[in-house]
């Protein structure tokens, strides 16, 4: 078991520094963030440009910029911010809780939708219901999830005033970008609650619970949903990096103030640092996520942990 | 005297047809294909105007059967070009990213899912750990820098979607590849003295196409989904050409005075997605319903 964990802890960091190696030569290849600094301050003149390079420390070799960034940041120092002189770590710091809040509140949108809908699917197997239901989750999975927020601004924000159509001022805030990622969510794991019940509805030891007289509403909740439990979280876990997708997009339809807006903005502004420290934050919850899903498979399964 | 086995009836499981629903299912997933892909190949017979024409007279105006008199069937945008026309041409986007993209990362990836899985080796495990760092690489990170380095463009996106994507298919391939290379006939053949490349395409690859084949009518809707999203954020492709993330980009402005400009190009989007979804699972229900 510790062999296990040491190759799949191993294979997490590996993979973060080459997302981090990765993120830092390529935004390196954007653009200058000496003449991003003076855009619509006049053409800067040489020694300006030189003088900003000197300053964030741009003049150096690749190789020694990024051996100085990925020191620090394993210190838990993630640099400066060309544009605001900020520490990175800070600016990360103020918005994280945004993003967390929409992530999690889209989560639990979606498990609220889909362990309901999807047990009663299964319950009811190709009966009308389990249709309509499954219809229903084909829909949310091909609705584009920006799309879905700009129907729900547009019906519940302009037309209805129920909720603000954008930003953040106060939790009433929270219920639309939470709703859309939410019902998106929903539509993949209504199916997988669906298909994991009906697996485990077939199991003997259900029909032995069957037999010997247990209501079939306990049979569902204490032996069938329990069981169908494992596929469900391991996926959700493994989901992760796409929600991280639908949370950046959603954060830029909504004005959320979040991690995702922060990067956006920081591309554009050339501020290497920022751009550094948002996706290497944001590649750890992922790959941190994944790393405790796989390790938990292999305390669950102990057939896993080969290879 | 031989005994007769007692003739018992074991409870077969009823097997019942498919449900009505799921062949209107099939074909209404390939009306709407078809509808996109006549709308990509024909838009300039199909688009009723010139979908570059801007009319600033005409800004805003509303969909005929909304308001009396408006001559544009679903309204105009905000220099007022025709919405049909350019959901029309936008189609062409849509479709050539989700196809062209499907079709380099399927072929890329297939190829060296064969040749991992049937020689294993060195080469298998290289294959599979640079496929493990690709799948672990959250998707919006790598376009987001992808794009910021290379700049927005058609070409582009298909390469993101492309490069990102090829590990699936490898890993699926992989894995059918090992499940039948020690079938009995595939060792008969190698007996016989037929070369691998020819077992690879008469035996290995036919028993992995079904599973690919349902993961690349699925791409496709995922893919169109992915354009759009990343052309919404100014990642996409260039915003001169109508496209369906691009035109919902545009229309984020006037979402208070015109609901007709943000409402129906989603709902192409929305709709040409559906289609290969429908179909896709279709698909997975009669060629490899193990697949999740």
């Amino acid at each position: 078991m510790t062999r296990f964990v040491a190759a799949r802890a191993g294979g997490a960091a590996a993979v973060l520094a080459a997302i981090s190696l990765f993120v830092a030569f390529g935004i390196r290849l954007t653009g200058d963030p000496a003449v991003a600094m003076f855009e619509g301050a006049g053409a800067p003149s040489v020694q300006d440009v030189q003088r900003m390079h000197q300053a964030f420390g741009t003049d150096r070799p690749f190789v020694v910029q990024y051996g100085a960034f990925a020191g620090a940041a394993l210190r838990g120092n993630l640099g400066t911010s060309f544009r605001s002189g900020e520490p990175v770590s800070a600016l990360i710091a103020a918005r994280a809780g945004a993003t967390l809040a929409l992530a999690v509140g889209g989560m639990v949108v979606a498990l609220a939708v889909a362990f309901p809908l999807g047990t009663y699917a299964a319950m009811h197997r190709d009966a009308l219901a389990d249709f309509l239901i499954r219809v229903g989750s084909l829909l949310g999975l091909s609705f584009p999830n920006f799309w879905l927020a700009i129907m729900l601004i547009l019906l519940l924000a302009v037309r209805v005033r129920w909720f603000p159509p954008s930003g953040y001022s106060g939790p009433a805030s929270l219920v639309l970008p939470c709703l859309t990622l939410g019902v998106i969510l929903a539509s993949t794991l209504v199916r997988l609650v669906r298909a994991s019940l009906l697996d485990t509805l077939g199991q003997p030891y259900i029909r032995t619970a069957r037999a010997k007289g247990m209501p079939e509403r306990l049979v569902i909740v204490r032996h069938g949903l329990r069981n169908a439990l494992l596929p469900v979280v391991t996926f959700i876990g493994l989901q992760f990096g796409g929600l991280l997708g639908g949370v950046v997009i959603l954060e830029n339809v909504f004005a959320w103030p979040g991690l995702g807006q922060l990067a956006l903005e920081a591309v554009s502004y050339r501020d290497y640092p920022v751009v550094q420290g948002v996706v290497v934050v944001l590649a750890l919850g992922v790959v941190a996520v994944n790393l405790l899903v796989d390790l938990s498979y292999g305390l669950l399964n102990p057939r896993v942990r080969v290879g | 005297m031989e005994a007769t086995p007692p003739a018992v009836a074991l409870p077969v499981p009823v097997r019942r047809g498919p449900p009505i629903g799921l062949r209107l299912t099939l074909a209404l997933g390939l009306g709407l294909v078809g509808l996109s892909l006549a709308a990509a190949v024909a838009a300039p017979v199909l688009a009723p105007r010139n979908p570059e024409a801007a009319d600033l007279r005409a800004r805003l105006t509303p969909p005929a059967w909304f308001v009396g008199g408006s001559p544009y069937a679903l309204g105009t945008d905000a220099i007022g070009r025709d919405i049909l026309s350019r959901i029309i041409y936008g189609a062409r986007i849509s479709l050539t990213v989700g196809l062209v993209s499907v079709a380099l990362s399927s072929v890329v990836g297939t190829a060296l899912g064969l040749a991992a899985g049937y020689y294993g080796g060195w080469w298998d495990e290289a294959m599979m750990r640079f496929a493990d760092l690709q799948l672990s690489f959250p998707f919006i990170l790598f376009a987001l820098v992808v794009i910021a380095v290379l700049g927005p463009g058609l070409g582009r996106i298909i390469f993101v979607l492309a490069v990102t994507q090829w590990a699936s298919y490898a890993r699926l391939v992989r894995s059918e590849a090992i499940a039948v290379k020690e079938a009995d006939y595939i060792q008969a053949a190698r007996a016989l003295g037929v070369r691998d490349g020819r077992i690879i395409w008469r035996h290995v690859l036919p028993n992995a196409l079904g599973a690919v084949m349902v993961l690349a009518t699925l791409s496709i809707a995922n893919n169109i989904l992915l354009e759009a999203a990343l052309t919404f954020l100014g990642l996409g492709v260039d915003p001169a050409v109508p496209s369906w993330g691009g035109m919902l980009a545009d229309a984020r402005n006037y979402i208070q005075t015109a609901w007709w400009d943000s409402t129906f190009p989603g709902l192409a989007i929305m709709l040409t997605v559906m289609g290969y979804n429908l179909v896709g699972d279709w698909l997975r229900d009669r060629l490899s319903p193990d697949l999740q």
